[in-house]
């Protein structure tokens, strides 16, 4: 008898822990588009990409987001599809998947096109694909790995670099330099991504090459590398012109003040309690970036 | 057994045929041996229709091939047969009672896991304690009627990270993060995107738009 209830008992748990193993945002995926207004085969068609996404590894809690937020803004089914398609396609080629499910995430809750979006991931995807070729070469070349997790950012970073068009070359040479300085890969990350900021603000690429090559060979580390964007996003919002700021930071890496604020150029940042980041006194419709402020905000 | 006595008993089951039957009767008229069988098959047959039959418990098979000894087989046949063999299960309301109470455990504590989900992601991050910084972030607009935080930390989450208004039209919002780099933007009454004017940095979205960038460094 107690053979017994000790079996009925067992295959209680049994069934219960298959069930627990299947994701629960599974059926919060089926719910949200059995839901929508897609056609029959619509839906069916995006249960089956997005069980494909949750098959694959990649987490069941993003493609309930991205299911969620799509079919409640009424996105069109194919776009959804075509969308995680792409973060399927770099999870099967070991890429970093994160940046293209925030990219899937960030455009939907924006309200950008569902088409427009798919189009922007796949293009992520084909930039993390040559990235993650150009990481991989420049650690045969000798760039320290430093440990595995600094990889996927790493790759992001020159992604994101290829997606402003900042060419191969210019990435190489700054990997050649890391690698006879024997600095980290984590370390050639913040000097890339410093690059293709300043080449975002409107600075030519070549005096962008310059400034973060000459960063590079002061030592400058991460946290100074972040730095140097700091200053340039506080001398943009202080109306500088390109000219003057390039002379400005070239000037202030010379003299080695570079971090040690605006000298009372009037950021008027300070800190609203103790650790941090404090807003003081943005205003809305001042002197934001790219014109932000109330209703400055753009809109898709 | 001989064919005789093998026809005999196959008589008695009633398995033959007209001639077959004609044939050992004859055989069982000419040989003693054969009549003696005969009869005593019939007297026990008699004795069966008239005995009293006692009820025999279900377990009786079991039971019986418990006593037996053991055969020594392979685990493979000995897992196939505890996961495939066919068993008998007794039930009464003790029983079914226990595997309710069992069943009904099970399903609540499972509800109460889900639905503690969000909570306990939030210990989470206070147990760890220092690897945590709490953020605070402002935002200046005063004929806003709702604003909201979205970021990567939160899935750009447009309810996720509602703010609240001060007196003068400055809206705040606390949030604990990790050490990293983090993109961000403020939401103005649930649809205006707009980048934080004071950011440290910002990145390109991919679609147009500048994120703010938020870098926490670790202590």
């Amino acid at each position: 008898m107690k053979k017994r209830m000790m079996l009925a008992i067992f295959g209680l748990f049994l069934v219960y822990g298959i069930s627990a193993a299947e994701p629960r945002d599974l059926g919060e995926i089926r719910t949200a588009i059995e839901k929508s207004s897609l056609p029959g085969e619509g839906k069916a068609a995006l249960f089956k990409r997005a069980s494909a996404a949750v098959g694959t590894g990649i987490p069941a809690a993003d493609v309930a987001v991205i299911i969620k937020r799509g079919v409640s803004k009424g996105s069109a089914g194919k776009a959804l599809e075509d969308a995680l398609g792409a973060a399927i396609t770099a999870k099967e080629k070991g890429l970093p998947v994160r940046p293209v499910l925030d990219r899937i995430e960030q455009g939907l809750a924006k309200g950008v096109p569902p088409e427009r979006i798919a189009a922007a991931t796949k293009q992520l995807v084909a930039k993390l694909s040559t990235a993650d070729a150009i990481v991989n070469n420049l650690g045969k070349g000798g760039l320290k790995a430093g440990e595995q997790s600094e990889k996927g950012p790493a790759v992001h970073t020159v992604a994101r670099a290829l997606e402003k068009s900042i060419p191969e070359d210019a990435i190489n040479k700054l990997g050649q330099k890391s690698i006879a300085q024997g600095a980290s890969l984590s370390r050639l990350s913040a000097t890339i991504d410093t690059m293709t900021f300043f080449v975002e603000m409107g600075m030519n690429l070549d005096r962008a090459s310059e400034l973060v090559m000459k960063a590079m060979n002061k030592g400058y580390s991460e946290g100074e590398m972040f730095m140097m964007q700091k200053e340039m996003s506080d001398m943009i919002r202080d109306k500088s012109n390109m000219n003057d700021i390039m002379k400005n930071m070239d000037m202030r890496m010379n003299s080695g003040t570079m971090g040690s604020g605006m000298g009372g150029k009037g950021m008027g940042g300070a800190p609203t309690s103790p650790g941090t980041h404090g807003m003081g006194g943005s205003g809305m419709g001042g002197s934001g970036m790219g014109g932000s402020g109330m209703g400055g905000g753009r809109r898709h | 057994m001989d064919k005789d006595l093998l026809q005999l008993h196959r008589l008695i089951d009633g398995g033959l045929s007209p001639e077959d039957e004609k044939d050992i009767m004859q055989k069982i008229e000419a040989d003693p041996r054969l009549q003696r069988e005969f009869d005593g098959l019939v007297s026990a047959i008699d004795l069966l229709k008239t005995g009293e039959r006692l009820p025999v418990d279900a377990a009786f098979s079991s039971e019986v091939m418990k006593k037996l000894p053991a055969r020594k087989e392979p685990l493979g046949r000995r897992i196939s047969g505890f996961l495939f063999g066919e068993r008998v299960l007794r039930w009464n309301i003790a029983s079914f009672a226990a595997v309710s109470a069992v069943l009904l455990l099970v399903v609540v504590s499972g509800l109460f896991y889900q639905s503690s989900g969000k909570s306990s992601r939030v210990a989470d991050n206070v147990s760890q304690g220092s690897a945590v910084k709490t953020v605070a972030l402002s935002f200046h607009a005063p004929e806003a009627k709702a604003v909201s935080l979205a970021g990567d930390f939160n899935k750009w989450s447009v309810e996720a990270g509602a703010m609240k208004r001060n007196s003068n039209g400055t809206w705040t919002i606390e949030v604990p993060l990790k050490p990293g780099v983090y993109h961000y933007m403020f939401v103005v009454d649930g649809e205006g995107w707009v980048s934080d004017p004071r950011a440290e940095s910002y990145r390109d979205d991919g679609f147009g738009n500048k994120n703010a960038i938020l870098r926490i460094d670790s202590i």
